[in-house]
C-alpha cells in the first residue's frame, strides 16, 4: 500500500521567548492511502495542531511533511492555499457553514474553486440531504449541518479528508450516523480519512490509530480486527 | 477594584483602532461645526469691535435742503436725552474730471467716526486733502499727487481708511446708483475755504458698551430712536434722511454675507452630527457585541450591572471628551485661519481679530456628547437585560434568508454564485445596510453640496457687490466642506469595513480553509461594502441636489445648472479614493489575523 502521508520529526512551536510552547515534538508516522485513521489524545495533546499542519492551515517549525507529492514544509503561502483548495477537505466540530448560503450553495462554494469535483446535488444525495438542499444552516439540525459540511468536504474529491472532532457537538446516535458516513465514504471510494478525537471508543472502528500526548506520539498501531460502527458504544 | 480598573484600560488598548476612529470622527464633526459655525460671529464681532473703537455714528442724518443743517438744528438733536454726542460735517457726491467722487469736509479732531491714517498726514491747510485707500473700485492715489476741484488744486497729504467703508467693493454714488465712486477725498473742515453747507449730522446714541451692531436688539433700538427724531418738525422725512447702519453699504454687505454663511453653517453641522451619531451608534453596538463573553464573565462573577455599564460609558465618555476637545481646538484655531482670509478678500478686516465665538461649537459638542453617552447607555443596557447564561452563548450569526430578488427566478438563476451570496448578505444585516447607506448618503450629499457651491461660485460673473463678495467667501468654505466630508467618509468606510470583517471572522476563516485565495476573500467582503456604498451614492445624489437647490434658493445665487458634469464624476471617483485608504488599512489589519 502507498503512504499518502509521510511525516518525519514534525515539530511545531507557538509564540516566542518565555511564552514559547512546543505543541508538537518530533512526530514521525505514515498514513496509508485509503485508510480510516484516528488521531487520539486528550485535550491539549497537539491533535488539532497536527491536523492543522496536515491541512496546510499552519506551518511546521521543523521536520518534513509530505502529503501525496506535496512537500508541505517548503510550500509558499499561495501554493498552500492551492493545496487546501484541491487536495484536502475539512470537517469541523462546529460545522463552519456559511450562514447566508443554502446547503447546496455551501457545497457549491467549495466546488467552485476546485478541479475534478463531484456534482453538489449528487453529493448531498449521498449524505441523505437531497430534500434539504435549499435549506439554510439555521433551518437544519446539528446532524444535518454536519452532513452538509461533510458533503462540502467530499464534493471537492480531496486526497485527504480531515475531521476535527466531527461528533463532538452531536448526540450519540447522530454522532454514529456521521461516523458511518465517513467510514462508508472511505471504504467505498478508497479515500483517506483522518479523524482527530479524544473519544477512545472511536479507535475501534479505525484501520490505523495514532495516539498523541503532550505533543508526542506515544503509540502508532494498526487495527487488525476493526469493528463495525454498530458494535461500538461510548 | 484594581483588576476592574485594568479591564477598563484594556477596553481602550483592546479596541484601540476603534477608539481612534471614534475620536477622529467626533473630532472632525466638532471641528467643522465649530470652525464654520463660529466664523460669522467672529467676523461680525471683529467688525463690531472695530466700529466701536472708531466710534462710528449709529445714525446719520442727511439734510435734503441745499442749505443743510443749522447749528440750532444740531442743538435740537444734542438736547435729546438718548444722544451721547453728535458731529456736523459735509459730504456730497460730484464728478471730478468725469470720475464719480465724494467730497467730505471733515472735522479730523472729532471723536466720532475716527478716520485711520494709513500713510502721510492729515491735511492741515485749505489746499490739502486726504484720500480714501485703494480698493476694487476706488483708484489708487499717491501722496503728493493733486486733485483739482472748484478751481483749487488740492495736494494729497494722507491716505486714510473710513470705518464706514470697510467693504472692498467700494461705494455707490448717491447721485447715480449704477456708478461706483472712484475717488473719496477729505478736506479739513476747520481750514476749508469752500462755502459748503453742513449736509450731515453724525449721531452717537447712548447705548450699552457691549451692544452688537449686528444684533436685532441694537437695530430695533436705533430704529425706535430714528422715529423719535423724525417726529421733530425740522427732521420730518421730507427734509431729512435718517440712516442707520443698515443703510451703510459696507455694513449691509457684511450682514448679508454673514447671514448666508450662517445658513450653510447651520445646515452642514446638522448633516455632520447626524452622520457622526450614526457611526457612534454602530461602533458602540459592535464593541459591546464583541465584549459579550466578557460581560457574561462579569455578570457570572457577580459584578453589578452598574459597574459593567460604567466601563463602556467611560469608553464613550473619554473618546468623546478627547474628540470634542480636539475638535474645539482645531475648529477655533485652524479652520478660522483658513476661512478668515476669505473674508479679508472682501472686507478690510482689523488685523487683531476678536476671539472665537463658541456658541454653535459648544451647542454641537453638548449634543454630540449627550448622544454618544445616551447611545452607549442604551446599547449596554440592552445587553445587560439578557441573563448571564444567554450572554455566555455566542450571539448566533444572523440566519440567511431567501430574499425578494430570488423570487424573480429568471434574474436570480443568471447571477453568479458569489453575487448571490453578496446580495443575500447585504439584506441579511438590515441595520448595517441602513447605517452604511445613510452615512454614505449623507456624506455624498455633503460632498455634492461642496462641489455645487464651488462650481456655482466660480461661474458667477455679475459685477454685483454682494454676489461677488459672497462668491469669494463661499469658495474656501466649499473647499472646506469637500475636504471634511471626504475625511468623514474615509473614517466611516474604514469603520464599517472593519466591523464587517470583525463580524464575519468565522466566515472568512471558512473561506480560507476551503482554499480561497486572499484576493477572493477580500472581494467577498468588499463586494458588499461596494454595493452598499453605491446605494448610498445613488440616493445621496438626489439628496445632495435637494440640499443644493435649497442652498441656492436661500443664497439667491447659483443654480443646479451651474454644477459641472465632471463634478458628478468627481463625486463618484471621490468615493473610489475614499474607499481605497480605508480598504487598505482594514486589509492591513485583517492580514495580521491568520486562520
Amino acid at each position: 500500500m502507498n503512504n499518502i502521508v509521510d511525516a518525519f520529526r514534525v515539530s511545531k512551536e507557538y509564540g516566542t521567548g518565555s511564552a514559547k510552547t512546543l505543541a508538537l515534538k518530533d512526530a514521525s508516522f505514515f498514513i496509508e492511502e485509503g485508510s480510516f485513521t484516528v488521531i487520539l489524545g486528550p485535550s491539549g495533546a497537539g491533535k488539532t495542531t497536527l491536523l492543522n499542519l496536515l491541512g496546510g492551515m499552519d506551518r511546521l517549525t521543523s521536520g518534513h511533511l509530505r502529503v501525496g507529492n506535496t512537500d508541505l514544509a517548503s510550500l509558499q503561502d499561495s501554493k498552500l492555499t492551492d493545496y487546501r483548495r484541491i487536495d484536502v477537505g475539512f470537517v469541523f466540530q462546529f460545522y463552519n457553514l456559511m450562514p447566508n448560503l443554502t446547503a447546496k450553495e455551501n457545497v457549491e462554494l467549495a466546488v467552485e474553486v476546485t478541479k475534478n469535483a463531484f456534482d453538489p446535488e449528487e453529493t448531498l444525495k449521498q449524505v441523505g440531504l437531497e430534500k434539504r438542499e435549499n435549506f439554510f444552516p439555521s433551518q437544519l439540525s446539528g446532524g444535518e449541518q454536519q452532513r452538509v459540511s461533510i458533503a462540502r468536504a467530499i464534493a471537492k474529491n480531496p486526497k485527504l479528508l480531515l475531521c476535527d472532532e466531527p461528533t463532538g457537538a452531536l448526540d450519540y446516535e447522530t454522532g454514529k450516523t456521521v461516523l458511518k458516513l465517513l467510514d462508508d465514504y472511505s471504504k467505498n471510494n478508497h479515500k483517506t480519512v483522518i479523524i482527530v478525537t479524544h473519544n477512545a471508543a472511536i479507535r475501534e472502528i479505525a484501520d490505523h490509530v495514532i495516539r498523541i500526548r503532550n505533543g508526542m506520539i506515544v503509540a502508532d498501531e494498526h487495527n487488525d480486527n476493526k469493528k463495525k460502527i454498530e458494535e461500538i458504544s461510548w | 477594584m484594581k483588576a476592574y480598573f485594568k479591564t477598563v484600560i484594556k477596553t481602550f488598548t483592546g479596541h484601540f483602532s476603534r477608539f481612534i476612529a471614534l475620536v477622529l470622527i467626533i473630532l472632525i464633526g466638532i471641528s467643522f461645526v465649530t470652525g464654520v459655525g463660529g466664523i460669522t460671529p467672529k467676523v461680525e464681532n471683529s467688525i463690531n469691535e472695530y466700529l466701536t473703537l472708531q466710534n462710528v455714528p449709529d445714525i446719520i442724518l442727511k439734510s435734503k435742503k441745499d442749505t443743510g443743517f443749522t447749528s440750532d438744528e444740531r442743538q435740537e438733536i444734542d438736547d435729546l436725552s438718548f444722544i451721547k454726542e453728535t458731529e456736523i460735517l459735509t459730504c456730497f457726491d460730484t464728478k471730478i474730471d468725469d470720475e464719480e467722487s465724494r467730497i467730505y469736509s471733515y472735522p479730523f479732531d472729532s471723536d466720532i467716526n475716527n478716520l485711520k491714517l494709513l500713510e502721510g498726514e492729515f491735511p492741515d491747510s485749505y489746499d490739502e486733502i486726504a484720500v480714501e485707500q485703494e480698493s476694487s473700485k476706488i483708484l489708487k492715489r499717491n501722496i503728493g499727487e493733486t486733485v483739482t476741484y472748484s478751481g483749487i488744486e488740492f495736494k494729497i497729504t494722507g491716505i486714510v481708511s473710513n470705518p464706514l467703508l470697510f467693504s472692498k467693493q467700494g461705494e455707490q454714488s448717491m447721485n447715480n446708483e449704477d456708478e461706483s465712486l472712484s475717488l473719496i477725498l477729505y478736506l479739513n473742515k476747520d481750514k476749508s475755504i469752500l462755502p459748503l453747507p453742513n449736509t450731515d449730522i453724525y449721531v452717537v446714541l447712548d447705548k450699552k458698551k457691549s451692544s452688537n451692531r449686528y444684533s436685532k436688539e441694537y437695530q430695533d433700538y436705533v430704529s425706535s430712536k430714528i422715529k423719535v427724531i423724525q417726529e421733530k418738525e425740522n427732521f420730518k422725512e421730507e427734509n431729512v434722511a435718517s440712516l442707520s447702519l443698515e443703510e451703510n453699504q459696507s455694513f449691509a454687505i457684511s450682514e448679508n454675507v454673514g447671514n448666508k454663511v450662517n445658513v450653510i453653517a447651520a445646515l452642514f453641522p446638522a448633516f455632520f452630527i447626524t452622520v457622526v451619531a450614526l457611526v457612534v451608534l454602530t461602533t458602540m453596538t459592535r464593541l459591546i457585541d464583541e465584549d459579550r463573553k466578557l460581560i457574561a464573565c462579569y455578570r457570572s462573577l457577580g459584578y453589578s450591572k452598574h459597574k459593567i455599564r460604567l466601563k463602556y460609558v467611560l469608553f464613550a465618555l473619554i473618546s468623546s471628551i478627547i474628540g470634542i476637545a480636539g475638535g474645539l481646538l482645531l475648529g477655533s484655531y485652524v479652520i478660522p485661519s483658513v476661512i478668515y482670509p476669505a473674508f479679508s478678500n472682501v472686507f478690510f478686516l482689523p488685523s487683531v481679530t476678536s476671539s472665537m465665538n463658541f456658541f454653535i461649537g459648544v451647542i454641537s459638542s453638548i449634543a454630540m456628547f449627550v448622544s454618544t453617552i445616551l447611545v452607549t447607555v442604551i446599547v449596554i443596557s440592552k445587553s445587560l437585560t439578557e441573563t448571564p447564561a444567554t450572554l455566555l452563548l455566542p450571539k448566533a450569526p444572523k440566519a440567511g434568508k431567501v430574499i425578494l430578488l430570488e423570487k424573480a427566478g429568471f434574474i436570480w438563476k443568471r447571477l453568479k454564485f458569489k453575487y448571490k451570496s453578496a446580495i443575500r448578505n447585504i439584506f441579511r444585516y438590515k441595520g448595517r445596510l441602513w447605517m452604511i447607506v445613510l452615512s454614505v448618503m449623507g456624506s455624498t450629499a455633503l460632498v455634492m453640496a461642496g462641489f455645487g457651491i464651488y462650481d456655482s461660485s466660480s461661474s458667477v460673473l455679475e459685477i454685483d457687490g454682494i454676489k461677488v463678495d459672497l462668491t469669494s467667501t463661499l469658495q474656501p468654505i466649499s473647499l472646506l466642506v469637500i475636504i471634511f466630508a471626504m475625511l468623514l467618509s474615509i473614517l466611516v468606510l474604514y469603520n464599517l469595513t472593519n466591523m464587517n470583517i470583525g463580524e464575519r471572522e468565522r466566515e472568512i476563516a471558512t473561506l480560507k480553509v476551503l482554499g480561497y485565495h486572499d484576493l477572493e476573500v477580500d472581494a467577498y467582503i468588499f463586494r458588499e461594502i461596494l454595493v452598499m456604498s453605491l446605494f448610498g451614492i445613488i440616493l445621496g445624489i438626489p439628496l445632495g441636489t435637494g440640499l443644493l437647490v435649497f442652498i441656492f434658493n436661500y443664497l439667491e445665487f447659483g443654480g443646479i445648472e451651474n454644477v459641472h458634469w465632471y463634478s458628478y464624476i468627481y463625486i463618484l471617483s471621490f468615493w473610489h479614493y475614499c474607499s481605497l485608504p480605508s480598504s487598505i488599512f482594514s486589509l492591513f489589519l485583517k492580514s495580521k489575523r491568520s486562520i
